[in-house]
């Protein structure tokens, strides 16, 4: 049993090749379909995004599965192993169990730290678990992936400071504002990007909504979206006024606010902060107002460099996620080897009964005239004795799957207690059956033979006291 | 004597302790650093509280007297504020800034300290208990939002100068720390009007006289005005944060001076 990961990414392979290996959603069903045809792969999920195409597989051999999957991808993209070979990445067993935790954490993700990914995972494993594409081993291995991914979530801060400029301006907004209800944000032209930003300072309570532009029917149309207000821009003084919050973003020339104008209007807000951002290039905001009391103004190149700061902050909390992961993976790793330790258990357990059993029936076979009661104690007597034997055995295999070097102990453990897998041709099976079966019946005989005797031993000595009196 | 003072060194070394881990906290920022900062802080809390009663029970009287009992109930102040808004508002790094204060307090009176002086037999009664009680709990109130100001200048200073460091992270929001120093100046402002009244009230049942020209009153009318000028200030709007944030420290400047050397150098009976 091996378990693999085959796949590409952004990092791997550039645009052209991935975009050959992406899977339609409407796919997915055929592709897992004509992954599990040949039944050498056991389980098998297939995730598929914009950014990577993964295979995740569990198979009884790393050479099998490979050209399996090989022989799949070509299939399924049109695109030679020659063309795609030297774009794969491939891992095995706990590389694989890795790879497959950093991608759920987004540690492996375009944008670090990203919780996309986790729901992207989840998603492609609920698919192939609804195929029944998977089984014991992928049933725990991915919810142990969103675990990890979770716990990445709430005990490491890898996805919490923002790292876009409209997020960012958002984080550092909440550093004037403790919240943004009640704000009122002011949006000077139209474009795109003050229009995200509104989006986002929107989504985070400040609901009041000004957009100020050259053309009037633009500024409507953007402030319907947000049920704000439009006006044009002889009307600025009145919104700077009134905003809190201001994003700038025209393709003026020169300033379309200067520090004059901000000057003027901080005694009429009556010296509430006033927030600023000129996300426009050339600028639209004239810089020198940001050295009045009370005014804070931000350009674009400020903004890139909070997430400069805070790209290398997740990336710091990226190691505190690498530790959570080893943990994780030290677990599943446990978790795998209890569950080769089960069936040896299991055998374990069987031979030792069928030794008792075969001891009871030479018992019976070569002292026949023993009592039922008799017989019960011996069976009862053999059987702890057995349990007794086999009970620490059980007990330190048990531990012993959980430890460094597991592989080696079950190995040895099977080869001590002779538990090998050996082929039971059917016909061995059979002869044996035939064989146990003439045992119980001779011993059912003899049974009854020493029953009838004892009777007759029994119902003489009764005539003899009746004589007797 | 000795159980109480073996209590206090025991308080101390713990609070030195949370100190250091609120200072590790502060530079590395580890939540589980500073979950058992808060731990110790709580269980130097209840240190200090039982000394106070144990020391009551051994002296007989109120503990309010001495310096050395009133800047250990000053800094039990600062400890209970702290621990109460830590948990309620989860404000980071204030605990911190508010216990380098009160650790400093405590120490300082460790090295300085005389130990419990002799009580006058003048200095006793109800009222004056009352009157020490109010001050110290609107001197606290004041030290509180002195540290919610001095926060709100850092973190206004690195919003102008565009400093993302890990300080200006765990900084809260400029708004919040100025909506906190005025909460606790209009906490501060009538605690430290009834310890005044109260005061005067005491000397006149003392000495039945109404003391007015002494510089300890003097200065504290002043520095009520002070406070009072800050509130106007605040409500009318006239001032932007960061102007009204280094009143209030300069009034809990003037705070200290009357309250470290006001009495012992000018007043002709407040010597403390």
């Amino acid at each position: 049993m091996y378990i693999m990961v085959v796949g590409l990414n952004y990092r791997s392979a550039p645009v052209e090749i991935r975009e050959r290996f992406a899977l339609p959603a409407g796919d997915l069903g055929e592709a897992i379909e004509s992954l599990k045809r040949s039944g050498r792969i056991s389980e098998v999920v297939l995730v598929s995004t914009c950014n990577r195409t993964e295979i995740y597989a569990v198979v009884e051999e790393r050479v099998v599965g490979q050209d399996e999957i090989f022989t799949f991808l070509s299939k399924m993209s049109g695109v030679s192993r020659q063309m795609f070979l030297p774009h794969l990445y491939q891992f095995g067993e706990g590389e694989a169990v890795r790879h497959l935790f950093r991608v759920a954490s987004g540690l492996d993700s375009m944008v670090l730290g990203e919780t996309q990914i986790l729901g992207q995972v989840r998603q492609a494993f609920l698919f192939a678990q609804g195929a029944q594409a998977t089984g014991p081993i992928f049933n725990n291995l991915f919810r142990r992936a969103v675990t990890v991914a979770k716990r990445a979530h709430a005990e490491t801060k890898i996805g919490e400071n923002a790292v876009s400029v409209s997020y960012a301006a958002v984080e550092l907004a909440k550093k004037i504002f403790e919240s943004l209800d009640q704000k009122t944000v002011l949006l000077i032209g139209a474009g795109k990007m003050s229009e995200l930003t509104a989006k986002h300072l929107n989504a985070n309570g400040a609901t009041r909504v000004l957009v100020v532009n050259r053309t009037y029917e633009r500024a409507k149309e953007l402030a319907d979206k947000f049920e704000g207000k439009a006006l044009d821009l002889n009307s600025l003084d009145l919104a700077l006024k009134e905003a809190d919050i201001v994003v700038s973003s025209t393709g003026a020339e020169g300033y379309v606010v200067t520090k004059e104008h901000v000057q003027a209007t901080m005694k009429q807000r009556r010296h509430r902060p006033l927030f600023l951002i000129d996300i426009a290039v050339p600028r639209d905001l004239d810089p020198e107002m940001g050295k009045l009391d009370n005014v804070f103004l931000y350009d674009i190149d400020d903004l890139e460099g909070v997430i400069a700061v805070n790209l290398q902050e997740r990336q710091k909390e990226a190691e505190k996620v690498g530790v959570i992961i080893g943990e994780e993976l030290g677990a599943f790793k446990m978790w795998l080897n209890q569950q080769e330790a089960i069936p040896l258990i299991q055998k374990l357990r069987e031979k030792a009964m069928e030794a008792q059993s075969s001891l009871m029936q030479s018992l019976v076979n070569k002292v026949p005239n023993l009592s039922e009661k008799e017989l019960h104690t011996v069976n009862k007597l053999t059987n702890a004795m057995i349990n007794q034997l086999i009970h620490e055995p059980i007990k330190q295999v048990k531990e012993m799957a959980g430890e460094q070097e597991a592989d080696l102990y079950l190995e040895a453990f099977s080869r001590i207690f002779g538990l090998e897998e050996e082929q039971q041709e059917p016909e061995r099976v059979q002869t044996e059956v035939r064989q146990m079966t003439a045992v119980i019946a001779s011993a059912a005989r003899q049974i009854e033979q020493t029953r009838q005797e004892e009777a007759a031993v029994g119902a003489s000595r009764i005539l003899l006291t009746r004589s007797g009196s | 004597m000795t159980r109480s003072l073996l209590m206090y060194d025991f308080m101390v070394f713990l609070y030195a302790a949370v100190v250091v881990l609120y200072f590790l906290d502060f530079l590395a920022h580890r939540r589980t650093l500073n979950r058992v900062a808060f731990g110790l802080l709580a269980v130097v809390w209840g240190l200090q509280t039982s000394f106070f009663f144990t020391r009551m029970v051994e002296v007989g009287y109120v503990p309010l007297v001495t310096p050395f009992e009133t800047t250990l109930f000053f800094s039990w102040l600062l400890i209970s504020f702290s621990l109460v808004i830590n948990f309620f508002y989860k404000i980071d790094l204030f605990a911190f800034f508010t216990n380098v204060i009160g650790f400093t307090i405590v120490v300082f009176h460790l090295f300085a300290g005389e130990g419990a002086a002799k009580v006058g037999e003048n200095l006793q009664g109800d009222l004056l208990v009352l009157h020490i009680t109010l001050a110290f709990l609107s001197y606290a109130a004041f030290s509180i939002s002195f540290i919610f100001s001095i926060m709100y200048l850092i973190q206004s200073k690195m919003l102008k100068e565009k400093r993302w460091n890990n300080m200006f992270r765990r900084m809260p929001a400029l708004d919040k720390l100025d909506a906190f120093t005025y909460r606790l100046i209009m906490v501060g402002f009538p605690l430290l009007l009834l310890a005044m009244i109260l005061g005067v009230n005491w000397y006149y049942k003392q000495y039945g006289v109404i003391l007015i020209l002494d510089a300890k009153p003097v200065v504290s009318v002043l520095v009520l005005g002070f406070y009072v000028v800050w509130l106007y200030l605040r409500r009318a709007s006239d001032w932007s944060g960061r102007k009204l944030a280094w009143w209030n420290v300069a009034s809990f400047g003037l705070l200290i001076i009357n309250h470290l050397f006001v009495g012992t150098y000018f007043s002709g009976f407040h010597n403390w």
